[in-house]
């Protein structure tokens, strides 16, 4: 699954551990869903969408 | 910009609660079996029935490990790190049970010595250890 979290990460100027506590996960995690290796749960997802304020849609792209 | 601290897993307290609790189990393995292995080198074992009790003591702690690996996997908050926790614990089950059963064959087929089943579990920890190390440097970054 493909996702525009690194974009909206850098619009923020924030550093993936700055992501990763917003978010109250592991750098590594917000490194492996940037890169693609790992794709988040529902409720994960919800929470990313949810601190950029934008739907789940406007960040994660099937495919 | 502001910053934000990132959770570490070291730091998590799921993670300390497990490290806790695996500590002390691994303490009561030895607080265990150190004294029935004594008592059985100088013959100071009850006789039967007692005798299957006492000499199964050491496995209770084992026990113990497994549920709390399970509540760790159940407890832990971050996703990632439980996948990658997940991971590892059935990759170090597939080592052990390859190794074992390596050995079993070689045994009766090759004649390689007789080997108690009583280090399987430190095998098992050993796998884990390795298990743990190879999964977090295949996905660290």
């Amino acid at each position: 699954m493909k996702n525009r979290l690194r974009v909206l990460r850098a619009e923020r100027d924030w550093s993936q551990a700055d992501l990763a506590g917003r978010l109250d996960v592991s750098r590594q995690s917000v490194n492996a869903i940037e890169t693609g290796k790992y794709d988040p749960s529902l409720p994960l997802a919800f929470r990313i969408a949810r601190l950029f304020g934008l739907p789940i849609e406007a960040i994660f792209e099937d495919g | 910009m502001s910053t934000t601290h990132s959770p570490s897993i070291v730091s998590k307290p799921s993670w300390r609660r497990y490290m806790t609790r695996f500590g002390l189990a691994m303490a009561a393995y030895l607080a265990v079996l150190v004294p029935v292995d004594y008592a059985a080198h100088h013959a100071m074992l009850p006789g039967k029935p007692w005798l299957y009790l006492v000499a199964a003591l050491p496995a209770i702690p084992v026990a113990a490990v497994v549920l709390i690996v399970l509540k760790y996997l159940q407890d832990e908050e971050d996703e990632y790190q439980r996948m990658l926790n997940i991971r590892a614990y059935v990759a170090a089950t597939g080592l052990t049970l390859t190794v074992c059963t390596g050995w079993g064959f070689l045994q009766d087929f090759a004649g390689l010595p007789q080997v108690s089943l009583t280090h399987v579990f430190m095998l098992f920890c050993v796998c884990q250890g390795l298990t743990t190390g190879w999964t977090r440097l295949r996905n660290r970054g």
